[in-house]
């Protein structure tokens, strides 16, 4: 593969949402696009992936493993950026649209976060011998996971609409927060007791598969989570008949 | 969360497939390993085999990538029609 | 917002006053805080058998989390006395800023944790057998910067639990993963006030310490009027 195709791939995604997001006319079809995109990605990524990557060379074809546990981190990561990015937002402008977009944000990140925490683990057995460790990457993407698990029950057991909102956007920036915090606590608590190596020799045909596979996560990415903020919006209309916050006008276009 | 629940539940008999003791010992070290590239002296501990860790891990993605779309497609009639405003 | 029409420094010295005024009057309460946190130290040291090497090895992360577990209880309690009798509401209708009710109630909370602490201190001697005379001050420290570390994020999300369903579970559920970087560096910094730091950790885990305390200060300073202008 081409060092040039993911980034194809990527100018690809990046047009579908600024579409998304531009021309409200191209809401219908946007997500369609992108899942069977997503698809199409994913099939080629299988081969990339699993028959055309060369085994790595410390870790031969346990390696393979980097080309879908990474994106689906990258994912979870990217999905809580938006979630704490509508949070903030949300509490300098009261907006429903951007609450319904953290709450789909925050739930796909959950679930990316939840497969690729499973992935490091089944990758950690072979080539760390252990089923976990004191990895910093792996630790601050858990203590992530659970805050937004948290986050996720808090919405659900909250019932006034608008407190929930302004609640939960709090809880998130909280969460968020202790992201490098973690990572430095972690880091610091393993420097004690060894030194993780880090696989930092990934060549270039491998890294291609694995931008490949970013660009292919991140396009069911996009998919999911503009259905989930479908979601989201009805059962917010279903729920409350939209009350305005503050004025209808303030709503700013997702 | 109710789907992804019962994605990683379906995932479970992997894992306990997995969990069964690696059969081959990557301690012992192969004679004089190589790395491809030819950097000598270098404590290689090339791990043999674990096909069935990758297909673990790429059928734990695709199954997530399924059952979530699954969660939200049986979720669908909260939606409004594609294309509502 | 409202002109404070007092200092903030002030309105937070006075909210810490009443807090501390109402911890007096129910003595009680403040009693049962103490017995739960001793029983856990008991109880993790049941847990671990006679072996006292492991438990001395071990009394850093237990009297943390004896701690820990006080806390989820006391920043439960810290907002429930307020929202009986809709006195929250009645605070926040006074021209007392918000934030002004945020620092007295995590100093507050702070207060009553060390406090919890420095009664859990001869205990644990007692139980883990272990060394406080190497550097006492330090340790105090420690403690000190640990209690408003747990106190600064759980102020703010028991203000936002003490009105949802199920807060019981909520605020341990949303609190624990945010302090797990406050865990690893109390305990951390504890332990090399207990034991020789041969490679001087210390500092380091200190100034983990009051990063994560001023980061969470400062984030709940400002979030807090957010979370509280609702009720």
């Amino acid at each position: 593969m081409a060092s040039w195709i993911p980034l194809a791939g990527l100018i690809v995604l990046v047009a579908l949402v600024i579409a998304q997001l531009a021309v409200p006319s191209s809401r219908a079809w946007v997500w369609k696009v992108a899942a069977g995109l997503g698809t199409l990605e994913l099939a080629a990524l299988l081969y990339f992936g699993l028959v055309w990557a060369p085994p790595e060379a410390f870790m031969s074809d346990v390696g393979r493993i980097l080309y879908v546990h990474v994106p689906h981190v990258w994912a979870c990561l990217v999905a809580f950026t938006i979630n704490v990015a509508c949070a903030i937002a949300y509490l300098m402008k009261k907006s429903w649209r951007t609450d319904a977009l953290a709450e789909a944000s925050a739930e796909i990140g959950v679930y990316f976060g939840a497969i690729g925490v499973l992935m490091g683990s089944i990758w950690a057995r072979p080539t760390w011998g252990v089923w976990w460790d004191w990895d910093p990457r792996l630790i601050s993407t858990t203590v992530m996971l659970l805050a937004y698990v948290g986050y996720l029950a808090f919405r659900s057991f909250t019932e006034d609409p608008e407190r929930r909102a302004a609640w939960s956007a709090a809880a998130a920036i909280l969460g968020y927060v202790s992201l490098p915090i973690v990572w430095f606590s972690v880091r610091w608590w393993n420097s004690l007791h060894q030194v993780q190596s880090t696989g930092s020799t990934v060549d270039k045909p491998m890294r291609a598969v694995l931008y490949w596979g970013n660009v292919t996560f991140l396009t069911f990415l996009l998919a999911f989570i503009i259905k989930r903020y479908e979601l989201a919006r009805a059962r917010q209309s279903s729920a409350l008949e939209l009350p305005p916050v503050q004025a209808p006008k303030t709503e700013v276009a997702v | 969360m109710k789907w992804l629940s019962l994605v990683l539940f379906l995932s479970l008999p992997v894992l306990a497939d997995i969990a069964k003791p690696p059969p081959p010992a990557p301690a012992a070290v192969a004679p004089e390993p190589q790395h491809p590239q030819g950097i000598e002296k270098v404590p290689m501990g090339v791990i043999e085999g674990g096909w069935a860790y990758v297909y673990a891990a790429w059928g734990a993605g695709l199954l997530g990538l399924v059952g979530y779309a699954v969660s939200l497609y049986v979720r669908r009639s909260e939606a409004p029609p594609p294309g509502a405003p | 917002m409202r002109k404070p029409r007092i200092s903030l420094l002030r309105a937070s010295w006075l909210v810490l006053r009443k807090d501390w005024m109402i911890e007096w009057r129910t003595r009680a309460r403040l009693t049962a805080l103490i017995f739960f946190s001793l029983s856990t130290l008991l109880l993790f040291s049941f847990a671990m058998g006679p072996d006292i090497e492991a438990l001395r090895r071990h009394a850093p992360g237990y009297l943390w989390l004896a701690l820990l577990f006080a806390s989820v209880l006391s920043l439960g309690e810290s907002f429930r006395v307020e929202s009986e009798n809709q006195a929250l509401t009645g605070l926040v209708v006074t021209p007392v800023e918000p934030r002004a009710i945020f620092l007295g109630k995590v100093f507050g909370n702070a207060s009553l944790l060390f406090g919890l602490s420095l009664v859990l201190l001869p205990v644990a001697v007692a139980l883990y057998d272990i060394d406080l005379s190497r550097a006492p001050l330090t340790l105090l420290l420690v403690l000190f910067l640990g209690s408003v570390g747990i106190s600064a994020p759980g102020i703010v999300y028991s203000a936002i639990s003490a009105n949802a369903r199920a807060r019981d579970v909520m605020l341990p559920l949303l609190l624990f993963p945010v302090l797990v970087p406050l865990l690893l560096a109390a305990v951390s910094a504890t332990r090399f006030t207990l034991v020789p730091d041969a490679q001087d950790q210390l500092p380091g885990w200190l100034k983990l310490l009051t990063a994560f305390d001023l980061i969470y200060l400062s984030v709940g300073f400002l979030l807090f009027p957010k979370v509280a202008e609702e009720d």
